[in-house]
């Protein structure tokens, strides 16, 4: 990446952690079944804090590895603070999961078989997995709100290939 | 990785995403329950899945809600057409679009959604409606999408070069 492009990792882990926590927060984290708008909206926050701390135009590029880079972050804080709450709260979490198969009858009793499995998990082991999980799955999305914040909040016009003192990007090896 | 390259790898994730989605009714119909079960499961972390949200298949509703199933199919078209561009114009980089643009799919999707939780309009709240006006911003998403992917590999796989004699270490772009 071109070094004059700024440091995505204190964007990364600031929005990250902030989201990652708001995701584990009962209720608050249910915003993430809105087509996981709370790690797009960490993608967001990263971008536009790298668009303010970058002395020239953000690339996109630079954006979506902000972007992705924080969605792991999310998911391994949502993981940590899920289990944390989940203590805290002295949640029933077998009990949870029996009732939410229960909403999800319609989906067949194989949903039951499901919920018995995960119910039988120990808390910490069952966290970790599903932090796992959404590392893999929360990454794209995460990349989506970079691109999107870059889109939103980079106003300044990118200087022509020819007078950019980095090096040409990915997008110029087009042909290969 | 080459801008092609990075894209046929994003339209393979999306196509695998929406095959996810529509995988469990089409198991559970098949008779294999148990794994139509686990493989609603990763879907789980980003969609609420409420069957009453989702459009149906084989009379078993979907992995994903109607708007995220519109998002994702959307998402796919978008991409084969940014892949199937390329393909026909080799050697001709795709532009970014203008933000303007990002505005005119969220838009939709956006006053869709603001206008149904705020009780402002029931009747804008039916499948096919979220499913539309996700489907364009999932469509309009991949045009912004698809090139940052590419350009990030590009920016990722670029070898380093040594710095040269009396060259300063911050005029050699790192990896």
């Amino acid at each position: 990446m071109p070094s004059q492009q700024p440091d995505f990792w204190k964007p990364a882990l600031l929005s990250g952690g902030l989201f990652g926590f708001l995701s584990a927060v009962p209720l608050l984290g249910a915003l993430n079944c809105l087509c996981c708008s709370l790690v797009v909206g960490g993608g967001v926050l990263s971008a536009f804090l790298m668009v303010r701390a970058s002395a020239v135009p953000l690339t996109y590029g630079h954006a979506a590895l902000g972007g992705a880079v924080t969605g792991g972050i999310a998911a391994v804080v949502w993981g940590f603070f899920s289990m944390a709450f989940s203590f805290a709260l002295k949640r029933d979490l077998a009990g949870e999961i029996e009732r939410a198969s229960e909403q999800f009858s319609g989906m067949g009793p194989e949903m039951s078989e499901v919920a018995r499995v995960l119910a039988g998990i120990a808390a910490p082991v069952l966290f970790a997995l599903l932090a796992a999980a959404a590392v893999v799955i929360w990454m794209p999305f995460g990349l989506a709100g970079g691109v999107l914040g870059r889109a939103l909040f980079e106003k300044r016009t990118p200087a022509p290939p020819d007078q950019a003192s980095g090096p040409a990007s990915g997008l110029d090896r087009m042909g290969g | 990785m080459s801008a092609r390259a990075a894209f046929a790898l994003v339209c393979g994730a999306a196509a695998l995403w929406c095959a996810l989605a529509a995988a469990p009714p089409l198991l559970e119909h098949a008779g294999h329950g148990a794994a139509a079960g686990w493989s609603r499961l990763p879907l789980a972390l980003v969609c609420h899945q409420k069957p009453q949200r989702s459009f149906l298949l084989a009379e078993r509703p979907m992995a994903l809600c109607a708007r995220c199933s519109g998002i994702a199919a959307g998402f796919l078209a978008g991409s084969l057409l940014v892949l199937g561009l390329s393909v026909a114009r080799p050697g001709r980089a795709p532009a970014f679009p203008p933000r303007q643009l990002l505005l005119i799919g969220v838009l939709p999707m956006g006053l869709q959604w603001g206008l149904t939780a705020a009780w402002i309009s029931k009747s804008l709240d039916g499948a096919a409606l979220r499913a539309g006006t996700g489907a364009l911003f999932g469509f309009v998403l991949a045009f912004y999408f698809l090139p940052a992917v590419a350009e990030m590999a590009g920016d990722l796989t670029r070898p380093r070069r040594a710095p040269q004699r009396g060259e300063a270490i911050d005029a050699v772009p790192t990896a």
